[in-house]
């Protein structure tokens, strides 16, 4: 990454090369010879308050205090050519810069700059060093200390874990971006790509050592990123009135620097036993590659009939070197010989895709189509001796890789016939065929039905009601025993009966009012004993927008949106060494989240003088979003006493609860046509009434139970800030 | 490739679909005898168009082109505004002869009859680009006389075409609204919401994407005008546009998680979600939706256990995504 210091001299020196633009006159817009510069730049001094030690307040921006240059824009024209820089964000870790060039009819070139920053938590806390690399150690005498503390071992390891050191778990993204088209003739153009990305930092992952939990900690773990990814694009195109074909080629090379994550283990150093390891090690996402070559294509053809096509073939590519099975030295069986180096693994992405409309028949649109979409994996198949877990036992039973794959078909037909100017009719059926490759089901279809109607109405009115019926049967899916997995069903996979309704309307009686709804409503069935059964969804949502007078505009804005499901699954418990279901243990969950969002703003012209082309504006946003989320657990035989396995029982979960409210205000003096001076403020307040958050606020997940979880133990944290700027803008 | 039965029929398959390709558009190579591009003969080409004229809302007129000095003797204020846009400065005033100079009447029609009108909003204008007033497919029409190849190359029959959206709905053509694009809105977000309030709100919600701070747009993932997947996506498969910001998604892996390689919307929801990281479902009931195996993973879970808290499941099978570790099978490394 960039250093700050270095980004912040070059963005100066961008600035002082702006600042020698803008010496000129101010008063009108800058000529240099055959060159006319105009631009704005606004900039100003911003101050915060409140308590927003928060990671959600950070989570994908920045937002420092002291100067802050928002916006700024520059265009430079000669006949013939154009210059164009914007910048957004200067010199904060979410700035964005681009420059373009372009020669109109000849060329057009663009240089991109992105930064983003995602925070996972900002106080999080791990006695690990070495974060941010792929080895996260503790000293020897530290490990020795805890092991040896006989009755206070969990005494002194939650003490451990809660005197971590605080570490930030995020990371920067860093995109730079080259694009250049060329027209070579009046028919062919030539568009080249280049896109260089680099993450940097670390993301939460979490680990344990050995099979389960029981008495063997799990740990939250800060995740190496340090990612590079280089995309390349060139395509040609030919194009004529109504033709037009491209060929393009795109490779996507993803390299991580780290193949693998060793953490030690707090319980057992600096020598490893088979049953508790010394160290665990987990492979990182391995580096990967993708190419495609893709034909697209398009012509008129007689009678009013368009054909669009496109034929695409690709390789994903990832023959990273594997890891051994463990880093425990105590495993030594020798099933847990590698049989291959690596996966020489590819896959192969073939996309045709063929599309016909016809407008022949006045009024009358017919659009037929067809899509292939096989994704053939065609990686090595192998089968492993034997394995271990969790780097603390040895298995011999041999496992063998699925090659997942899949061959998708769509083939539909569209219809649609204005009956007059205000109706328009639409109906569609559509076909669509999947053959899964080492999935748990061999096949499945859906038939797709769907009919709706375009209202107009003078002008001002329009509205559009649709209804879409859809279903999906599944063959040869694969059960599984026991009973009671024989009778599971996947939900990607399972038969399906799904209904949706829309409403779209939009209302203008004039330029000065207008009314947007939009409202939609779906049930999903799942022929699923146990797995998920039911999905619901419906939304409603409106938005008016009044412009009462010249100085004035205002819209207001709601949504409501309400999700409930319903999973329907059954304990599984080990009697004799043997999967065993009880009907007594099955037991369901509904759950439904609602959502609120609501928001209101305005626009003012409070003052104007177009003689002295002073005014003054103001604009004021306020936004609401509540978010609810309810879990209702349920054992289907009604008392404990009929429940065989404990982990059938449960009871309803606590409500989670999200609330943000935003308010941003702003106020602009123009005191010429060139220069205007502000003011603004804005207020943020979010809150988050989450049970989960609240158990890994603190870095032991719950003392009383001997199941060690050790978080970062930094929950999600409400936050509330103020923000207050003062700023200038100046026009040129 | 494997020899296998099936995929010798896939070969076959394949073979045929790329034959029935290249034949029809070998078809459409010799049909084709149509001049050039519309953009170098204005205004006559808008006027000729073939498709303008059977859907025309307005009366046929018999009205002439009176040129671009008439038009701005009235619209003086408006020219100004749409020559300071890319467009404006490529086509009023071309410099290279790939363009050609593009006059008011190319798109709008001939003007003779809204001159003899005295002028006036929607008098003896054969296109006036105002909301409503002319259907959406003859307000296209000129513009998709440039503007039908590379990223619009789907647009007839993709769903906003069919739903009659016009390109100025989404597009303002004569003064300069947003940075790129000459969009309606300032932004290609805002843009969008005109229509799209749920996806809007949407954005507001607990786990989100970084739409709402402006790093991402929908257009990061969507093609407005028309692409080769559902919901408009711009890659080949769902998978194939997460890819884009995701790429150490892509594997391919040693272990594979089914629902992971069919699509990462069978668990995801892109758009928001209350639930952290954008999941449909809370873990580790979305687990659950599908894992019934014995023992753990099918507790029905009590607050505040390993796997109701934290990452859920995910706490110990960390590498769901998929695992390039030989012993990787359970997602544990």
């Amino acid at each position: 990454m960039m250093p700050r210091a270095a980004r912040v001299l070059g963005m100066l020196g961008l600035l002082a090369a702006a600042a020698v633009l803008l010496a000129a006159p101010a008063y009108a817009q800058l000529k240099l010879g055959d060159y006319s510069i105009s631009g704005d730049l606004e900039g100003g001094v911003r101050q915060l308050y409140g308590e927003r030690n928060s990671s959600r307040f950070n989570e994908f921006r920045d937002i420092p205090q002291g100067l802050f240059f928002p916006d700024l824009r520059l265009d430079i024209d000669k006949p013939g050519y154009y210059y164009e820089l914007r910048a957004l964000d200067l010199l904060e870790n979410d700035q964005s810069l681009r420059f373009s060039l372009g020669a109109p009819g000849l060329y057009r070139l663009d240089l991109e700059w992105n930064e983003l920053q995602h925070i996972f938590y900002n106080q999080a806390r791990t006695p690990y060093s070495g974060v941010g690399g792929n080895v996260l150690s503790i000293d020897d005498f530290t490990r020795t200390s805890i092991q040896n503390s006989g009755a206070s071992l969990t005494t002194n390891l939650d003490t451990f874990f809660r005197g971590g050191h605080k570490e930030v778990i995020g990371f920067d993204r860093e995109r730079g971006e080259v694009k250049f088209r060329y027209l070579l003739g009046p028919d062919w153009l030539v568009k080249l790509a280049y896109k260089n990305e680099r993450w940097d930092g670390t993301r939460p992952g979490s680990y344990l050592f050995g099979s389960s939990p029981g008495g063997r900690p799990v740990i939250q773990l800060p995740q190496p990123v340090d990612y590079r990814h280089d995309q390349i694009r060139m395509a040609l195109e030919w194009a004529r009135a109504g033709h037009s074909l491209e060929l393009a080629y795109e490779a996507s090379i993803f390299e991580n620097r780290y193949s693998s994550l060793t953490f030690h283990n707090p319980l057992r150093g600096p020598t490893d036993a088979a049953a508790t390891p010394s160290r665990g090690r987990v492979a990182l996402d391995p580096d990967n590659q993708a190419h495609y070559i893709t034909l697209s294509g398009a012509l008129s053809l007689p009678a009013e009939t368009r054909f669009m096509g496109t034929f695409s073939y690709g390789w994903m590519l990832q023959d990273e070197d594997f890891i051994p099975h463990t880093i425990n030295s105590a495993l030594t069986s020798s099933t847990l010989a590698l049989p291959r180096r690596s996966l020489d693994g590819e896959v192969n992405p073939t996309l045709v895709n063929l599309v016909l409309v016809n407008r022949a028949i006045q009024n009358l649109t017919i659009t037929g189509r067809y899509r292939y979409y096989d994704l053939e994996n065609n990686s090595k198949r192998i089968q492993f001796p034997g394995h271990t877990v969790g780097d603390s036992s040895q298995v011999t039973t041999a496992e063998e890789t699925r090659l997942l794959g899949y061959t998708r078909q769509n083939a539909g037909v569209d219809m649609s016939y204005r009956l007059s100017s205000n109706l328009k009719l639409n109906g569609g059926y559509e076909w669509r065929k999947t053959d899964y490759e080492d999935f748990h089901a061999k096949e499945n279809q859906e038939d797709r039905a769907k009919v709706s109607m375009d209202i107009k109405a003078n002008n001002w009115l329009m509205i559009r009601p649709a209804y879409i019926f859809s279903d999906r049967d599944v063959s040869g899916y694969q059960t599984q025993t026991p009973p009671g997995q024989a009778e599971r069903r996947l939900f990607n996979l399972a038969a399906r009966e799904r209904h949706e309704g829309k409403l779209m309307a939009r209302i203008m009686p004039s330029d000065r009012f207008s009314i947007s709804l939009e409202g939609g409503l779906g049930t999903e069935d799942y022929d699923a004993k146990y797995g998920l059964d039911k999905g619901d969804v419906w939304n409603a949502s409106v938005e008016v927008s009044v412009t009462p007078v010249d100085w004035l505009n205002m819209f207001a804005s709601y949504t409501h949106e309400r999700i409930t499901g319903k999973i329907h699954s059954v304990q599984n418990s080990r009697v004799g060494g043997t999967d065993t279901f009880f009907d007594g243990d099955a037991w369901t969950m509904k759950f439904t989240d609602d959502y609120d969002v609501i928001r209101a703003g305005m626009d003012f012209l409070l003052y104007e003088n177009k003689e002295k082309a002073r005014k003054v504006t103001a604009r004021a946003e306020v936004s609401y979003a509540y978010s609810k989320g309810e879990t209702r657990n349920a054992w289907d035989q009604g008392t404990p006493a009929n429940i065989t396995g404990a982990g059938a029982i449960t009871a309803n979960w606590p409500d989670i609860k999200a609330k943000l409210w935003v308010l941003s205000t702003r106020l602009d003096y123009h005191l010429s046509k060139h220069f205007s001076i502000g003011a603004g403020y804005s207020y943020e307040r979010y809150t988050l009434d989450d049970f989960t958050q609240q158990f890994v606020s603190d870095v032991v997940v719950d003392p009383s139970v001997t199941t060690r979880l050790y978080t970062f133990g930094d929950a999600l944290r409400n936050y509330e800030a103020h923000t207050v700027a003062m700023f200038a803008r100046w026009r040129f | 490739m494997r020899a296998t039965p099936k995929h010798q029929r896939k070969g076959t398959q394949m073979a045929f679909l790329i034959f029935v390709f290249v034949a029809l558009l070998a078809a459409g190579g010799c049909t084709s005898g149509q001049p050039s591009s519309a953009a170098k003969t204005p205004p006559a080409s808008a006027a000729s168009s073939p498709r303008a004229t059977p859907v025309s809302a307005q009366p046929a007129t018999a009205a002439q082109y009176v040129g671009d000095k008439v038009c701005v003797a009235c619209h003086k204020e408006v020219v100004e505004k749409y020559t300071k846009t890319l467009m404006g400065k490529t086509l009023t005033a071309p410099a290279r002869p790939n363009v050609q100079r593009v006059d008011c009447e190319a798109c709008h029609g001939p003007a003779s009859a809204h001159v003899a009108a005295g002028g006036g909003k929607g008098k003896g204008i054969l296109v006036s680009f105002r909301q409503g007033v002319e259907p959406a497919q003859v307000q296209n029409q000129p513009c998709l006389k440039c503007h039908e190849s590379g990223d619009r190359l789907y647009w007839q029959g993709s769903p906003h075409n069919s739903r009659d959206v016009a390109c100025v709905s989404c597009h303002k053509i004569m003064e300069k609204a947003s940075d790129r694009f000459a969009l309606a809105k300032k932004t290609q977000n805002d843009t969008c919401a005109q229509c799209h309030l749920v996806r809007k709100a949407q954005s507001f919600r607990n786990s989100h994407m970084a739409t709402r701070d402006g790093a991402t747009q929908c257009s990061s993932c969507h093609n407005p005008h028309g692409s080769v997947t559902e919901k408009l996506l711009k890659g080949n498969s769902v998978n194939e546009v997460c890819y884009n910001c995701h790429p150490e998604k892509r594997g391919p892996f040693l272990w594979e998680h089914d629902p992971v390689r069919e699509g990462c919307t069978n668990c995801h929801e892109p758009h928001g979600t209350l639930n952290d990281n954008l999941l449909k479902i809370r873990r580790p009931r979305l687990c659950q939706s599908c894992h019934v195996e014995g023992r753990h993973p099918s507790s029905a879970g009590q607050p505040g256990t390993y796997v109701t808290v934290g990452a859920g499941c995910p706490n110990c099978h960390n590498r769901f995504h998929g695992s390039n570790h030989p012993s990787g099978n359970f997602f544990l490394r």
